[in-house]
């Protein structure tokens, strides 16, 4: 009795030393800070950017629809950044898609050697700096960057087109700097994909269309919504990519609770709009746990059926 | 019928090629001009120079005596020393805990599992700037001065959890026999733990490091929100150089990353490699 | 002579992730002797594993108590017991080499390195693997691992070696070689091997006793032959080999025997049988205990049906019968030449014999 006692207490001792370090830290810099930043965004905002600690609705009634009527009209513009925000992350994650998805197929079919030689190069990307790759679609985006000065030099255009500081061009970087996280995923299933399957699908006469739609589609869909999922979520949030490539002309939400942390210094509306980010990336997570769990459900009933 | 054939089996191919044309062409075309002399427009091939290279370790030449173009070589090597300063502590913190969580969740019974595995999991599903403007509402808040300080106690915070990602996957690849036939052998938890458990997850441990390093000197939207005026690291001050106004040096400079960021990547994966 | 391991009214449960419990060992007892070699053998999840894994430490008992060479065991952790494991797929320390795995258990004992050197070589040289020392674990076949592992728990010298399905992941003919060589080595070294499998011509071939596992409770403890000839009940005549179970019932029990009524109508003389009278019983016959010619003894079943399937399989007919009460019969035949026109046919008409001898009852109850 008295070995088991000892040795269940040291054990505990062990787990407590693993575990409370870590926790202390992340309870007091992680945990806590997020619940500030909960806390503010229904705090009024004072002058030159301090709080009044005050219950307060009205920072997301700036971006919903309520407005302070005593000095305001409701002006829909946040949600219109907002939404435009959801646009081009969306325009994002199906860029990356179209892109990744025949290369993946195209690498994963390769012999094993060059299939890892390959892999590496695709990983490689990711290691590099972020702002150095956005900084080479700068110089190849601007009127007087490298595609301008091509286009000119073989005559096809005479004047520098206005390429940089469009919604066009933020879309451009944000899907070159994310297609690492697009790529791995969509990979890693279309890989897993069992070429007998398309063989056999060919064999009972399906075309090569009707074998992509009913085969290889449904097969490497989790790969498609797990890649689509972490490219949408920096894409949503993103202030670096439309202040380097879009300037002030394309403003995403990220840049909006930049300018309110930054400049306006309005810290509780900020929060808001943070708030407003994190839940729509919370309503996304949803739907794609509903998803998988209906798919096990519709496969385990299969299962029950069988036996 | 032939011809449509070869088309059809080499269109794949093709496309492959220019996706890693696409993927590669933005950074050779920064490596290529950084050696372009031409001081007005980058975008102009004048002639082969090594002048941006000299400018940012501190000698002037012909080409930018008139002209100063960087600021001051000074706060870019702060930045780097800031950078290195970060990463290095980060990564050392962030192992640690990453890899200690790792191990209480993957060998020991207790209560709390699922909301360690949450809290895990949070930063990868939270979109970078939530963490940036929390965690500076809450230094403020609590009167902590940004500073270099306050950007290492940031990185830890989501770094900790890329380590435990790492190094879980490496537990989990472990057979659990191994550390019972231990036991069996007469060895107390403590000798197995440092005679199978943890050469057994070295590479996982290094893998998570390496990562937490090379995110961590790469992080700018976090570190935007956390430095202080005198404590910019290299991305931040990158950032603010290309918000500024492109200017040659920019080239040299990225040159520079790369090489670096390729060799670390390099050691990285080798090293993956060979334990498989 | 005092048992080297004793096991006593062991129980363990587990819980299961939908809020059930599961009996892994309900009120086991044991005892082995030293010398001996044991085998815990049953289809799996019948409590087999729990069992040795409790020996080894790795799980901890509900009740019940455990004692090796006489000092009780029951609540040390794993590193302090006197016994050593060769687990399933052996367990190896991938990260170092053959030597370092073998002398393991005696660098964290502390022991001097020219002891450890010397006996290392000893162990090296018993299992076959002299001179294999510097080489990694992944350039050794399955075979050369196995005998690593016997090596590595070994060599501390346990008083007890625990075995977990060492050979279950050799191919068919290693096996049968390495069950031989595992004898050899328990002779040689003449410990006590307690070993766990589900294969029962394994468990019979290697074991001077078997014990037969269900339901986390021991069904019979004995010799191989003992479990084979004189199963206790249903579930051990079938669990060890094939056999054919006629349903009867005792219809008179005397002090000499039993006689019991068969449903097709026969009357068998039984030598003993504990079941009572008026008690449904079945009665064993094992496959090649049928026999196609008359014997002297009166009282021997005879049958007469059809042949319905025959299995040719070397040097014997595996034949099913379908007697012409209904009832189905295996028989493992070695015809003589002349006769063995007439079993290979299917539809062919045959005559068969069982002696009394070959008739064992059986209760249908398991142990509970």
């Amino acid at each position: 009795m008295v070995g088991r006692d000892t040795s269940q207490g040291r054990k505990m001792l062990s787990l407590l030393g693993l575990l409370a370090p870590p926790t202390v830290f992340l309870g007091v810099f992680f945990i806590t800070p997020l619940a500030i930043m909960v806390i503010y965004s229904f705090l009024e905002p004072g002058l030159y950017g301090g709080v009044v600690w005050n219950f307060y609705d009205l920072n997301y009634g700036r971006i919903l629809g309520w407005a302070d009527t005593r000095y305001e009209k409701f002006d829909p513009v946040y949600l219109t950044i907002f939404l435009r925000s959801v646009r081009l992350a969306l325009t994002t994650v199906l860029l990356s898609l179209v892109i990744c998805y025949p290369a993946a197929f195209w690498i994963s079919r390769m012999p094993q050697g060059r299939k890892n030689f390959f892999l590496f190069l695709i990983t490689l990307p990711f290691f590099v700096s972020l702002v150095v790759r956005l900084f080479a679609w700068v110089l190849i985006l601007r009127p007087t960057g490298f595609l301008n000065q091509a286009l000119m030099e073989i005559g096809m255009i005479a004047e520098p087109l206005n390429l940089i500081f469009t919604d066009t061009a933020v879309v451009i970087g944000m899907t070159y700097v994310f297609i690492p996280f697009m790529f791995l995923p969509l990979y890693a299933s279309i890989e897993k994909l069992d070429m007998s399957l398309v063989e056999a699908s060919a064999d009972l006469g399906a075309t090569r269309l009707q074998t992509f739609r009913r085969i290889i589609l449904p097969v490497t869909l989790p790969g498609i919504v797990g890649g689509s999922i972490i490219v949408f979520i920096p894409s949503l949030g993103n202030f670096i990519v439309p202040s380097v490539l879009g300037g002030a002309k394309v403003m995403m939400i990220g840049n909006l609770i930049e300018q309110q942390f930054l400049s306006a210094r309005n810290w509780p509306f900020g929060s808001a709009l943070g708030m407003m980010v994190m839940a729509a990336v919370l309503l996304l997570l949803m739907i794609y746990v509903r998803m998988m769990t209906r798919e096990e459900e519709y496969s385990t009933a299969a299962k029950v059926k069988e036996s | 019928m032939k011809i449509r054939k070869l088309l059809r089996s080499s269109i794949l191919p093709i496309y492959g090629y220019f996706f890693f044309a696409f993927v590669y062409a933005p950074i050779l075309l920064i490596v290529v001009f950084s050696f372009n002399s031409n001081p007005v427009n980058m975008m102009i091939w004048e002639d082969f120079t090594f002048d941006w290279y000299k400018t940012i370790f501190g000698f002037t030449s012909a080409a930018t005596e008139s002209a100063l173009y960087l600021d001051s070589t000074d706060q870019l090597y702060a930045a780097v020393k800031n950078s290195l300063v970060v990463a290095l502590v980060t990564t050392a913190v962030a192992t640690v805990f990453g890899t200690a969580l790792a191990l209480a969740i993957a060998r020991f019974r207790f209560r709390f599992k699922p909301f360690y595995r949450a809290l895990m999991f949070m930063p990868m599903i939270m979109p970078d700037i939530l963490l940036g403007i929390a965690l500076l509402i809450f230094f403020v808040s609590v009167g902590i001065e940004l500073s270099v300080f306050t950007i290492i106690i940031g990185h830890c915070t989501f770094l900790v959890s890329y380590v435990f990602i790492v190094v879980s996957a490496r537990i989990a690849d472990m057979d659990e026999a191994l550390e019972e036939a231990s036991a069996d052998l007469g060895a107390n938890s403590w000798v197995t733990f440092r005679r199978v458990t943890l050469p057994m997850i070295m590479p996982g441990v290094v893998g998570g490091a390496l990562l937490a390093f090379i995110i961590s000197m790469d992080d700018l939207v976090i570190t935007y929100f956390i430095a202080g005026v005198d404590s910019q690291t290299l991305p931040v001050f990158i950032y603010g150089m290309l918000r500024r106004g492109i200017k040659p040096e920019i080239n040299a400079i990225a040159t520079i990353m790369l090489l670096f960021s390729l060799i670390i990547a390099s050691v990285g994966l080798y090293m993956r490699a060979r334990k498989a | 002579m005092s048992p080297i391991l004793s096991v006593k009214d062991a129980t363990k449960r587990y819980s299961t992730p939908e809020g059930g419990t599961i009996t892994a060992l309900d009120g086991v007892s044991l005892d082995v002797q030293p010398n001996e070699f044991v085998t815990l053998l049953g289809p799996s999840g019948c409590g087999k594993t729990t069992l040795l894994r409790t020996i080894s430490g790795f799980e901890d008992l509900e009740g019940g108590s455990i004692e090796i060479d006489g000092a009780t065991v029951t609540h040390l952790p794993a590193h302090r017991r006197p016994v050593n494991t060769v687990f399933q797929r052996y367990a190896l320390f991938p990260h170092l080499s053959i030597a370092r795995n073998v002398a393991y258990s005696l660098e964290v004992a502390g022991l001097k390195r020219a002891e450890i050197g010397s006996r290392v070589g000893e162990m090296l040289e018993l299992v076959g693997l002299d001179g294999f020392g510097d080489r990694k674990i992944n350039q050794l076949s399955g075979g050369q691992q196995q005998r690593v592992a016997l090596a590595r728990s070994l060599v501390a010298r346990p008083k007890i070696l625990l075995l977990d399905e060492p050979l279950s992941a050799l191919d068919k003919n290693l096996r049968q070689k390495m069950q031989q060589e595992l004898k050899t080595l328990q002779e040689e070294v003449g410990i006590a091997f307690v070993f766990v499998t589900h294969d029962q011509e394994e468990a019979l071939t290697m074991s001077d006793r078997v014990a037969v596992l269900s339901d986390g409770k021991i069904q019979q403890f004995g010799t191989p032959e003992d479990l084979y000839r004189r199963p206790r009940n249903e579930f051990v005549a079938r669990f060890l080999g094939a056999g054919n179970l006629l349903g009867a019932t005792v219809s008179e029990c005397k002090d000499a025997g039993a006689i019991a009524l068969l449903e097709s109508g026969q009357v068998a003389h039984l030598p003993s049988t504990d079941a009572a009278c008026g008690e449904k019983i079945k009665l064993l016959i094992r496959p090649e205990d049928v026999r196609m010619d008359c014997t002297k003894d009166a009282g021997a079943l005879r049958f007469e049906g059809t042949v319905r399937q025959v299995l040719f399989v070397g040097t014997d007919y595996i034949v099913h019968i379908e007697t012409d009460d209904g009832t189905e019969l295996k028989a493992t035949l070695r015809p003589r030449a002349e006769d063995r026109g007439a079993i290979t046919a299917p539809g062919a008409r045959i005559t068969l014999f069982v002696q009394q001898e070959a008739l064992h009852p059986v209760t249908s109850a398991k142990v509970a």
